[in-house]
């Protein structure tokens, strides 16, 4: 659409219409045959006529600017819609919800996505302080107080960071999400202010995922220490059985002797509490996990660790150190998880010796406090991981076994599991083999 | 215990039982004590297994050679250890039932030497 040249041919037009009209009424006369000279003249003696005849010219000219003015105008219409047409566009399209707030954490708008993990339509959300729509009340006073550290100072903590909070939908179930907000400067009103604008991403999906994971190594440990248990429970077993037997042969052969049966029965019994604590354990571990956060004492989990896998670490001719400081703390996390990432190391500290074929085979298990964490530390003399490997040995999936051997998940999960709970999980070389150290957040 | 409960079943038939709790013990009793007859011993065991047993009784010769009966808490003999061939010699699975023990031993015993 070039306006402008259309405008200008307009005014040209315009322009010879009044020089036709003034020619039609006769204006423009000159005397005899007209000369270049007596046109000229005549339009010097006529200032009408020199206006007139210079109008399609002027017209044109001017008109063209017009048209150039009008076209610039629309283009910039055209621009700015298409701009808005677009951000709706991208806005509604997007799978994460998008939230747009001003600076007092009242919604401005919201997108499609945004609807449907919210529960809420657009408008009614709009004008109203997302913190207290959304949020559950215990999120509320940290987000007034973070707006306000924000008023105050152009900072916050949260801003530019993915946070794990929990929303609430219309219908008052809560969804697990991922936020992060940030802020941008508007131009709004001819006021320059900040607002910001949430991205709400929902991990339910994710977090079962994990979930499943979390219970599929488990599993995985499980199997692998099936074998070490069925070993563990045959002694007992054949106590049992040897002594139930002992019973029923005297009581066969008509003797009768209380003091006998009384003595074989009581290896009975105590044999199955034993075979009992094994099953329990066994079975406590493979409980999918949704057990509460508890302040518990770490030596006890180690202890509990080294009962499922004590023996087998004999058979192999591991030799197995404790050294518990006097004073661990307690650590608040997931007793059972925590039991798991213990086993996972050993299992590693076993493997690693048994391959590496040194001559000590030596599994040091230490536990200490500092002021504000409680640290677990396992070691072996199994020669050390490979430097590159170091980087890398709690990436999912990674392992330096051999097809076949290892699913290379055990310490991705444990890295997973030690960082839910707040803490993290380090592992270096020392002179004689590896080093994992647990760190996790000390309670009294 | 286990150990206590197999000697007395062993007594009751007439036997005479000499017990131990690992290899090196076992092999000391062989050393000292002539006429063994039967070495059941366990497979698996911390420290020496099985195996070494077997092997280190058959080299010191003695006459007579006492038999073995092996036992685990596997499914099935074929556990290799070694060069033994651990399949050759009888088996009892864990847990072990005293009828089983007996029969075993009686059998094993009065094959003619």
């Amino acid at each position: 659409m070039n306006y402008a040249l259309k405008y200008s041919l307009l005014g040209m037009f315009f322009g010879w219409f009044f020089v036709g009209a003034a020619w039609f009424f006769g204006l423009h006369y000159v005397d005899g045959m007209p000369t270049f000279a007596s046109i000229i003249q005549m339009h010097v003696d006529n200032p009408v006529i020199g206006i007139v005849d210079t109008a399609p010219v002027v017209l044109g000219i001017s008109f063209y600017f017009l048209g150039s003015a009008y076209q610039s105008l629309y283009a910039k219409n055209k621009e700015s819609e298409d701009n808005s047409a677009r951000f709706n566009a991208l806005m509604n399209s997007a799978f994460d919800a998008i939230v747009i707030m001003d600076q007092r954490g009242v919604v401005v708008d919201i997108s499609r996505a945004a609807e449907t993990i919210l529960g809420y339509e657009r408008q009614d959300v709009i004008g109203k302080k997302l913190s207290t729509l959304v949020f559950p009340s215990r999120y509320q006073g940290d987000t007034d107080h973070g707006l306000n550290i924000f008023t105050q100072t152009a900072e916050s903590p949260t801003i530019g960071q993915r946070l794990e909070v929990e929303v609430v939908h219309r219908d008052g179930h809560e969804v697990s999400v991922e936020v992060a907000i940030e802020k941008h400067r508007v131009l709004a009103d001819g006021q320059a202010n900040s607002a910001f604008v949430g991205f709400i991403h929902d991990i339910t999906a994710r977090k079962a995922t994990a979930a499943q994971i979390i219970q599929a190594s488990k599993l995985a440990t499980l199997g692998e220490m099936a074998t070490s248990v069925a070993h563990e429970l045959n002694q007992p077993l054949s106590v049992i059985r040897m002594a139930a037997g002992f019973g029923r042969k005297k009581l066969a052969e008509g003797v009768v002797d209380p003091e006998y049966l009384e003595n074989k029965l009581e290896k009975i019994e105590a044999q199955t509490l034993r075979a009992a604590v094994i099953i329990d354990h066994m079975r406590m571990f493979g409980r999918k996990a949704n057990e509460d956060l508890e302040a518990i004492d770490p030596r006890t989990i180690v202890l509990r660790a080294l009962d499922l896998v004590g023996g087998p670490l004999r058979l192999a001719q591991i030799e197995v150190v404790t050294e518990f400081a006097e004073d661990r703390g307690l650590v608040l996390g997931h007793p059972i998880q925590i039991e798991q990432v213990i086993l996972n190391l050993i299992a590693n500290a076993r493997d690693a010796m048994d391959e590496s074929d040194s001559e000590s085979k030596i599994i040091t298990l230490r536990v200490f406090a500092a002021e504000q964490s409680v640290y677990i530390v396992a070691e072996d003399t199994g020669g050390g991981i490979p430097e590159d490997a170091l980087q890398r040995v709690f990436e999912p999936f990674y392992t330096t076994k051999e097809m076949g051997k290892g699913t290379g998940l055990g310490l991705s999960v444990s890295y997973g599991i030690v960082r839910d709970m707040n803490g993290a999980i380090a592992a270096e070389n020392t002179e004689a083999g590896a080093r994992f150290t647990i760190t996790l957040p000390r309670v009294n | 215990m286990i150990l206590e409960l197999m000697s007395e079943a062993l007594t009751e038939e007439g036997y005479q039982c000499l017990t131990a709790s690992n290899v090196d013990t076992a092999l000391g009793v062989v050393k000292t004590t002539p006429g063994i007859a039967l070495i059941i011993t366990d497979l698996k065991m911390p420290g020496k297994s099985g195996s070494d047993l077997i092997k280190a009784v058959q080299a010191a010769g003695g006459d007579p050679k006492p038999k073995f009966i092996v036992m685990s808490g596997h499914a099935g003999p074929n556990i290799n250890e070694g060069d033994i061939d651990l399949g050759s010699f009888p088996f009892l699975t864990k847990p072990l039932g005293i009828e089983s023990l007996v029969e075993q031993v009686r059998a094993v015993l009065s094959v003619g030497e």
